[in-house]
């Protein structure tokens, strides 16, 4: 408990909270979809499903967007951001007066300790970026294509199922005819023993 | 161009928010209520009335996780994993002896973050004359270049944000939202009241799966 707490207060990555709601609301909100005892079973089933997809696109996204756009801290906390350009161009062609090595040491100093501000303020811009941008216009691009797949699915798994268009079994199409029966005229004169009324002692 | 970015970059406001779980929840549920119904609206399969539908829902339901979210959460879980550590959890961690309050320790951790000029000009400012004045902490804002953070109780309050936004926004929000999000679309007109079972078989039907 101390260590995770300490751990929160001395790095406190923004996508810990976001990756933690979306992994809760992907389990929860289609638990409580279904649990609507007023809606369609269908309608329940394909919200519950939507639901469930969208934060599952949502958690990698927002981890990769957290974590690509701190990776950008390392490429702009360098010293020539931090000092005068014609400084930094005098540093560079190697005219190292104490002018120029000062300023250079403080924007490499700068540069350091604006660190992790940066991989901080960049994450936190990813993710809102994220939030904003990227999972919408996946969910917009992948959720439909993935529902109508599912759908397609179910319904055509209900078909082979479903009485009506199922295979029907072959039937005689034609009535029998007995004219041509030989033993039908026999019939008539099938002796048939007294069966009536209710007798005890047999026949 | 890229100074002026890697400057505001390393601007420690934006650090702090960045930092914050309740800001950062904040600000995010706040963007989310404007992408997720804007891309529902330019979403041109699905017919003009559904998309009206559908986006007035998401960005209800994002507003009301918000309107949660602050009303509820951050108040009683910031403040409370605060009182509750000191109380229980960490009643012997002398840090947390320091601070009355997640107010008084936010407040000094905000001053911390800063520059020592800018720390110094701050404490120098009328209404901030007579604050930490106990336990050294004064002395430790206006001297050290580096003051004490004191993480465990910052970590202390952001994981009481984190439970408070994960119960919040996971597990409340939606049952509230459940309630409310129908009256309030009735109310703008994009629900029909309830009508007998006739009427409605001759409106034309929504798409609410959209």
């Amino acid at each position: 408990m101390e260590k995770i707490c300490t751990k929160l207060g001395t790095n406190n990555k923004p996508t810990y909270v976001v990756m933690a709601i979306a992994t809760v609301k992907g389990i929860c909100r289609p638990i409580f979809t279904m649990m609507d005892k007023k809606e369609n079973p269908e309608t329940k089933k394909y919200t519950a499903i939507r639901e469930g997809l969208t934060e599952i696109i949502a958690i990698p996204v927002y981890w990769a967007s957290g974590e690509l756009a701190g990776k950008l801290a390392h490429v702009l906390a360098k010293p020539k951001n931090f000092m005068d350009k014609k400084l930094y161009k005098q540093h560079k062609k190697g005219h190292v007066t104490p002018e120029v090595a000062k300023a250079f040491d403080s924007a490499k100093e700068l540069a350091e300790n604006n660190l992790s501000k940066m991989n901080k303020n960049l994450m936190f811009i990813g993710v809102c970026g994220a939030a904003l941008f990227v999972i919408p216009a996946l969910c917009s691009a992948a959720i439909k294509p993935l529902m109508n797949t599912i759908q397609k699915k179910h319904t055509d798994n209900k078909k082979h199922l479903d009485i009506n268009t199922l295979e029907q079994p072959s039937v005689l199409m034609y009535a029998p005819n007995f004219q041509h029966n030989d033993n039908l005229k026999y019939l008539s004169s099938f002796h048939k023993p007294y069966s009536g009324g209710m007798k005890v002692g047999g026949v | 161009m890229i100074s002026a970015i890697a400057n505001g970059l390393s601007n420690s406001t934006l650090a702090n928010i960045a930092q914050n779980t309740t800001a950062s929840v904040s600000i995010e549920t706040t963007l989310k209520s404007i992408g997720r119904p804007g891309f529902i609206l330019i979403d041109n399969e699905i017919s003009p009335a559904t998309k009206k539908y559908a986006a007035a829902k998401e960005f209800l339901y994002q507003a009301t996780c918000l309107a949660v979210y602050l009303a509820l959460i951050t108040p009683v879980f910031k403040k409370g994993a605060f009182t509750l550590a000191k109380k229980t959890f960490f009643k012997n961690k002398p840090e947390f002896a320091k601070f009355k309050n997640a107010t008084e320790y936010l407040d000094y951790h905000n001053l911390a973050s800063k520059n020592i000029t800018n720390r110094r000009a701050t404490l120098m400012k009328d209404h901030s004359r007579d604050k930490f004045l106990h336990d050294g902490l004064r002395e430790d804002l206006t001297k050290n270049k580096n003051p004490e953070k004191y993480p465990l109780i910052k970590g202390t309050i952001e994981l009481g944000s984190l439970i408070g936004s994960v119960l919040g926004l996971a597990i409340l929000a939606p049952q509230i939202s459940h309630v409310t999000i129908h009256p309030m679309l009735r109310a703008l007109g994009l629900e029909k009241k309830d009508a007998p079972k006739t009427e409605q078989k001759n409106d034309v039907k929504l798409d609410k799966k959209a």
